[in-house]
């Protein structure tokens, strides 16, 4: 299992508090991302709609590179990665 | 009502009486859509959250300033295809509390807000495919009660009423013509309907008002039939409509028209009517001499049954009464554009 950082914008300060960053653990995106949502499952409702897909206002960056297969993803995840989200400048 | 607490576009204001002005606290939920207020049966305050970007949530507090988020708040199963975006109201009967929603639909909780379940009869009623939106999307945004009974007003489709308590629910709307459809037949139940707002009597609950899309209507049957209400209204376009349950005052905004949601003539006032809806004139003194140009939404108005009115427009100005009406104040205040208006 490789051990990676998830990065929170301010705007979640509602479901998560001050949380900014969350270490999670995982060998690909989808175990991550699982990770991160048994640490905070209020994420899951902002992050993800009813079908578990990336809501459309949402960015994530999987080092630095974007990545909308989240969820479930298959990508590889290595030690020190870091995965950003992000609101999207569209959205008011 | 000295203490208000308001939902805006961006974050929700706290606002305070003090001995010359009112002290205004926030926002708490910087940048999220505070689109509505409730309280549980334990008194836990309610807030339900939209976003433009993340997704609904209902949080709870008690002292409307430190907010929690529910872990199991409502949300459609998956195979569903629906979608939820904003949660629009929140009612309490005895032990349980409702929230409508958009996409229309309705949960329940039984814990204090903690977990919420779906209501299958409603969010699963035959023919909802052919539900359409209003401006402000497709959701259910006032809930009544009475003992079984239920009535939910959905935009833009019409009320629907259960005598069961939420185990099945029939549509509500002779006498409302369908939005847009001039040749429909009002006494047909196609949807179409755009109920605004609904408000009823406690002591005789099949008394109902209703601001809808199309003019200001009653019934006495419990929502089986309407009868338009509009004498002495500068216009029937409108959103919210309260009652003051003590005195039976009615309160309603009159807008311009549905393609022009502004005052007349730039005058905002409350109206107001004493006889049941039979009549209106404008509410009391202290309206702002022309200039105004903002609406009211349809869940930024409150009104209590101690003489308390609140409204807060698009604008972001509020207008408070504590003597049912007569004499209004504007708070001095500039928020960003009200949703949801509640006394705290």
């Amino acid at each position: 299992m490789a051990r990676a950082v998830v990065r929170l914008p301010r705007l979640l300060e509602p479901a998560v508090g001050t949380i900014r960053q969350v270490e999670v653990t995982g060998s690909t995106m989808g175990e991550a991302i699982g990770d991160l949502l048994r640490l905070h499952p209020t994420l899951r409702v902002h992050l993800f709609d009813e079908q578990y897909q990336l809501r459309p206002h949402v960015l994530c960056f999987h080092n630095g590179t974007p990545d909308r297969d989240v969820a479930n993803g298959t990508a590889q995840v290595s030690d020190g990665d870091e995965i950003v989200f992000l609101q999207a400048v569209s959205g008011g | 009502m000295d203490k208000l607490i308001v939902g805006t576009e961006k974050g929700g204001y706290l606002l305070t009486k003090g001995a010359s002005s009112w002290q205004v606290e926030g926002p708490s939920f910087p940048g999220w859509k505070v689109s509505a207020f409730g309280k549980a049966p334990d008194g836990t305050f309610l807030a339900g959250l939209g976003s433009n970007w993340f997704g609904a949530s209902v949080h709870r507090s008690n002292d409307y300033r430190n907010w929690e988020q529910v872990e199991n708040g409502p949300t459609y199963p998956e195979e569903s295809g629906l979608k939820l975006n904003q949660i629009w109201t929140f009612h309490t009967t005895g032990d349980r509390i409702y929230a409508g929603v958009d996409q229309a639909g309705l949960f329940f909780s039984d814990d204090q807000g903690l977990s919420w379940q779906p209501v299958p009869a409603l969010n699963e009623y035959p023919g909802r495919a052919e539900w359409q939106p209003g401006f402000g999307g497709l959701a259910a945004h006032h809930i009544l009660s009475a003992g079984d009974q239920l009535w939910v007003g959905i935009s833009a489709v019409g009320v629907f009423r259960s005598d069961d308590g939420g185990r099945s629910f029939v549509r509500r709307d002779r006498g409302v013509p369908v939005v847009g459809d001039p040749d429909a037949d009002p006494e047909s139940l196609e949807p179409g309907r755009c109920v605004h707002g609904l408000t009823s009597d406690p002591e005789d609950p099949d008394r109902i008002w209703r601001q809808d899309h199309s003019g200001v209507y009653r019934s006495t049957d419990g929502a089986e039939s309407w009868e338009r209400i509009e004498e002495g209204l500068p216009a029937a376009f409108g959103f919210p409509i309260g009652r003051n349950h003590e005195s039976g005052s009615l309160f309603v905004v009159p807008l311009t028209a549905d393609e022009n949601r502004i005052p007349v003539e730039g005058q905002l006032a409350v109206y107001r009517s004493q006889d049941d809806g039979k009549s209106w004139h404008q509410s009391g003194r202290g309206w702002p001499e022309g200039g105004q140009f903002n609406g009211v939404l349809r869940n930024a108005m409150v009104v209590d049954s101690q003489g308390g009115v609140a409204v807060g427009t698009t604008g972001g100005s509020i207008f408070v009464s504590n003597d049912d009406g007569d004499k209004w104040d504007q708070i001095s205040v500039s928020l960003p554009r009200i949703l949801a208006v509640e006394a705290a």
